[in-house]
């Protein structure tokens, strides 16, 4: 009989076979198309023979040919699209990561820079100076602001985790004054050193070292207001108040 | 009379969305849905109705589940998300001002 010299389920393989022999098809989207060929054969039949029906079916489906192209087009898209989510995501929903990538990229040219006029790093890596700096800014901040105050802004920098208007407002603040703070204890780290220098204006060799001290100061002044308190701040201040275009960004990362 | 190439395309998603707001349904029953719509006048092919599913899907307006039909064959149906909703409602709103502005152009009637 000419119904049993066709067989359906070979055919049927043969042509998915075809769309499923590059990769670009998932299996789940090559078992749409198979129950969606089943369905129409089936349609088919109470009008004609098996194997017209499927002849029918599939050049309705269009040929395999066809369907590739079209799913190459999405799946070009879509590879499109995980790369712009995970940019969008890289950059603007965690904190640490830009600060991370920021830090290292602006240190590298720093010391990169300083290197190819024949220093090192060793030079500006000293305990004395960082400390005044940087435990000057904290100690302002501490007098300046509610230490839960200032530890929640912390914490929203380094986990970047979603906050309230008025804690991003809040944090940008105390950012600010974290910078400021810090320019004014590099300042007093300066005067340190000069007074040193004075002091000791009888004995050449401390006045290099002295005045080296207040250098590396202003230095990690510059630093941590170039690299954390300003980019903070203004980050947190476009987070409290943000721009037209970035509010109709945002929901492509807010995946539930 | 059938519709132009450019009218299938920009009616294929809003009318997705507007035959699953009222069930979940599958690419074979949606198709043949269109064709009764238009009085048989419009066929859609699958392949441009498949990529507007996958679309619509991964922008999140609808989702799909594996589900059994009552022959044991295994169906993926597309079931319309509240994101979904608010986009069909949206584009109500723009198709009917298109027809307005038509329909106003031709009378001279005021919008």
């Amino acid at each position: 009989m000419h119904k049993d010299s066709f067989d359906l389920e070979f055919s049927l393989s043969q042509f998915l076979n075809k769309i499923a022999d590059k990769k670009l098809v998932s299996r789940q989207r090559l078992e749409e198309i198979e129950s969606h060929l089943r369905d129409e054969i089936d349609d088919l039949q109470s009008h004609h023979e098996l194997p017209e029906a499927f002849n029918i079916a599939c050049t309705r489906f269009g040929s395999s040919e066809d369907i590739l192209s079209q799913y190459e087009t999405i799946f070009k898209n879509r590879r499109l699209a995980q790369l712009k989510n995970f940019l969008s995501y890289y950059f603007d929903g965690r904190f640490v990561m830009r600060i991370l990538t920021g830090v290292i990229l602006g240190l590298g040219f720093i010391f990169g820079g300083m290197a190819i006029e024949g220093g090192n790093a060793h030079s500006v890596m000293r305990l004395t100076p960082f400390l005044i700096t940087v435990g000057g800014a904290l100690a302002g901040l501490i007098i300046a602001y509610p230490t839960q105050h200032v530890f929640r802004s912390f914490a929203i920098a380094m986990t970047g985790k979603p906050a309230s208007r008025a804690e991003y407002i809040d944090a940008s603040r105390v950012f600010k004054s974290f910078g400021d703070f810090a320019v004014l204890s590099g300042l007093v780290g300066v005067i340190v050193g000069i007074m040193h220098v004075t002091r000791n204006l009888v004995n050449p060799e401390q006045i290099g070292p002295g005045v080296y001290v207040g250098l590396v100061c202003i230095f990690y002044t510059v630093m941590l207001k170039l690299f954390v308190c300003n980019p903070m701040h203004d980050s947190f201040v476009s987070k409290a108040y943000p721009s037209r275009e970035s509010r109709e960004v945002a929901p492509v990362h807010a995946k539930s | 009379m059938t519709l132009s190439k450019d009218l299938i395309a920009a009616t294929a998603e809003p009318l997705v969305l507007s035959i699953l707001s009222r069930k979940e349904s599958y690419g074979y029953a949606l198709i043949k849905d269109v064709f009764a719509l238009s009085a048989n006048k419009v066929q859609w092919t699958e392949g441009m109705l498949y990529p507007v599913l996958h679309r619509l899907e991964e922008q999140g307006f609808i989702k799909s589940v594996w589900k059994e039909s009552d022959t044991g064959r295994r169906r993926k149906y597309y079931q319309i998300e509240y994101k979904g909703r608010t986009r069909l409602t949206e584009q109500l709103d723009q198709w009917d001002l298109a027809h307005k502005m038509i329909l106003g152009g031709r009378d001279g009637a005021h919008a």
